[in-house]
């Protein structure tokens, strides 16, 4: 089986990768110069000419590029090529506002595929092995990313798309899939259909998966390769990069390997924008290094994470980021109190309960209601109201413990709250702070 | 001995009580006796049924989640005073029933009444010296 995809790259010396990495920049700076309008001008503004780039130390000279900008920009205006040499477009949900359309060349598809590859070998399948792929297929970048990249390992590839649980099962065992790749709370729902269908873990084909797209904690991995039988790894992207692949766990699970030769990553004081020591807690920035139609430079992703570049047993030796601790984006401010769903999920798997969970937010009096919906398993049923409440009251004071604050919660029958074929809907926010 | 009672958790939305009790009427299981205990967010129905297996055959079917658990269940006479006189018993001997509800019988004599306790065997043994007649599951499809 082969362990890397690139190894030429994927363990080059770091000194080595710098020296690539500081090649690749002062050309990407250049072109992005030369070809984006928007960004020469905040570099004008900033008094940065691409001669004052000569490798990545200089890095940190270059304006950041955020989530206001590319709506700004909208649609073209980060397009660094012209159209007719653009072989495809991606885009974000919308959800928080107007879209990102993510423009490829061909080579940038190509890079693409290959940053998966390396994902897809480094959770051990090989040619012979069956991808069954449940992320969206469409303008989302989840599943056409991991197709391509399951295509270039050489696995037979099933493009599944997102939904239909029935059908996704059937093939799987079918078809003898043997790595899954879908949202974590997909992969939890379908190992909670297959063990109601009476599938015991040695049954399913499976023996790993590649989760992502949406926040995951250390609990549910280990609940979800528990009843699965499988090894899960974390694989990580932002369609503002080019989508799932910028950073990919290895077989020692302990934080993702950043594609560095396409990718630098940063860590930076969020309010200030300074940039911190490796070892740092801060907010994630990315910079496209060898990108043609879409090159983002200094990009805020509003991750929240560490990176490490200590030396991992793999071999590989680009660096780690750690599982980002939420989206800044996700984070909800609650009475004054900083929380993120991954805690309050956390909390949940600790004490056995579904991971599916919805956490609705209002105002009522000028003060925040905080209640989380909880499902029931079937094991927790039981025929007194007492003993039901009891749950709920200790839940509370579980949650109250790890956040500071107390929610009300609910607990519901199972499959009430609504199932997430693609991204988990975990918060309902019903304050309306600006109006 | 103790019989067979059928817990229901029932969503907090319209019509889900005629929902189950569909389900069981299409599996032709006839109801003896029922309670519903209430909470804002869900109800917990309680269901003595002639036939609890095939009961609980149908309800998992249909995706209600419902669980078995074993009550207990007496005969008191059916005059003022009879249901009084065993609660008085059961608590002077430190047995807490957490709900109770009545059978639905065709007798005019009797009431036959089912509670839940911590120790089914205790409160039988107590009832029985007592004199109260303790039900099975064969003597409720029978009254």
């Amino acid at each position: 089986m082969k362990k890397y995809y690139q190894p030429e790259i994927e363990t080059m010396p770091r000194e080595a990768l710098q020296k690539l990495q500081s090649e690749k920049l002062c050309k990407q700076v250049k072109h992005v110069y030369e070809n984006v309008a928007y960004y020469r001008d905040l570099m004008d503004k900033a008094g940065v000419k691409p001669e004052d780039i000569h490798g990545i130390e200089d890095l940190h000279l270059l304006p950041f590029i955020s989530k206001y900008d590319l709506r700004e920009a909208y649609p073209t205006g980060f397009l660094a090529v012209p159209k007719e040499r653009c072989v495809r477009v991606h885009s974000t949900s919308g959800t928080t506002g107007k879209r990102v359309i993510a423009y490829y060349t061909q080579h940038d598809i190509d890079l693409w595929e290959d940053c998966c590859a390396r994902a897809i070998t480094a959770a051990g399948a090989d040619k012979g092995d069956t991808l069954q792929i449940c992320y969206g297929y469409g303008l989302f970048t989840g599943g056409m990313g991991l197709h391509g990249g399951s295509h270039k390992v050489g696995c037979m590839t099933l493009p599944m798309s997102s939904g239909n649980t029935e059908r996704q099962i059937q093939f799987m065992m079918d078809l003898e899939a043997s790595v899954l790749c879908c949202t974590p709370s997909y992969a939890a729902y379908i190992a909670e259909t297959l063990k109601e269908m009476g599938y015991t873990p040695d049954k399913i084909p499976l023996k790993a998966g590649i989760f992502g797209a949406e926040p995951w904690t250390r609990e549910m991995r280990e609940s979800i390769e528990k009843s699965l039988g499988i090894k899960a790894y974390d694989i990580y992207g932002l369609t503002e990069m080019s989508g799932p692949g910028v950073a990919f766990e290895c077989e020692a699970q302990s934080g993702m390997h950043i594609n560095e030769d396409h990718f630098i990553a940063e860590i930076i004081d969020p309010q200030t924008g300074e940039v911190l020591p490796e070892g740092s807690e801060g907010e994630l920035v990315f910079t496209c290094l060898d990108k043609e139609a879409f090159p983002l430079l200094r990009y805020r992703t509003r991750d929240i994470c560490i990176l490490s570049s200590e030396p991992c047993p793999c071999g590989r030796t680009h660096i780690k980021m750690r599982k980002p601790m939420g989206r800044s984006d996700d984070m909800m401010i609650i009475r004054g109190v900083n929380v993120f769903p991954s805690q309050i999920e956390a909390v949940l798997v600790k004490r056995g309960y579904s991971t599916n969970y919805r956490i609705e937010l209002d105002r009522v009096n000028n003060s925040d209601t905080f209640d989380i919906y909880v499902e029931l398993t079937p094991e927790q049923f039981t025929d007194t109201v007492r003993e039901i409440s009891a749950m709920e009251r200790f839940l509370e004071g579980a949650i109250h413990t790890m956040i500071g604050i107390s929610p009300k919660v609910h607990l519901v029958a199972p499959k009430t709250i609504d199932r997430s074929d693609g991204k988990a809907v975990r918060v309902v926010d019903k304050r309306k702070l600006h109006d | 001995m103790a019989i067979s009672q059928l817990t229901v958790f029932v969503g907090n939305n319209k019509g889900s009580i005629a929902d189950i009790t569909e389900v069981l009427a299409k599996a032709n299981v006839n109801l003896h006796a029922m309670n519903v205990a209430d909470t804002d967010n869900f109800g917990i129905l309680r269901l003595i049924a002639d036939d609890a297996d095939r009961a609980l055959c149908a309800l998992g079917e249909a995706k209600v989640l419902a669980k078995l658990r074993k009550v207990v269940c007496f005969e008191v006479p059916d005059e003022p005073g009879g249901l009084s006189k065993v609660l008085r018993l059961l608590a002077d001997h430190d047995v807490n029933t957490e709900y109770m509800y009545s059978l639905i019988t065709g007798s005019v004599k009797s009431a036959y009444i089912v509670i839940r306790v911590a120790d089914n065997d205790v409160a039988e043994k107590l009832l029985t010296e007592a004199g109260y007649r303790v039900l099975n599951d064969e003597d409720v499809a029978g009254v």
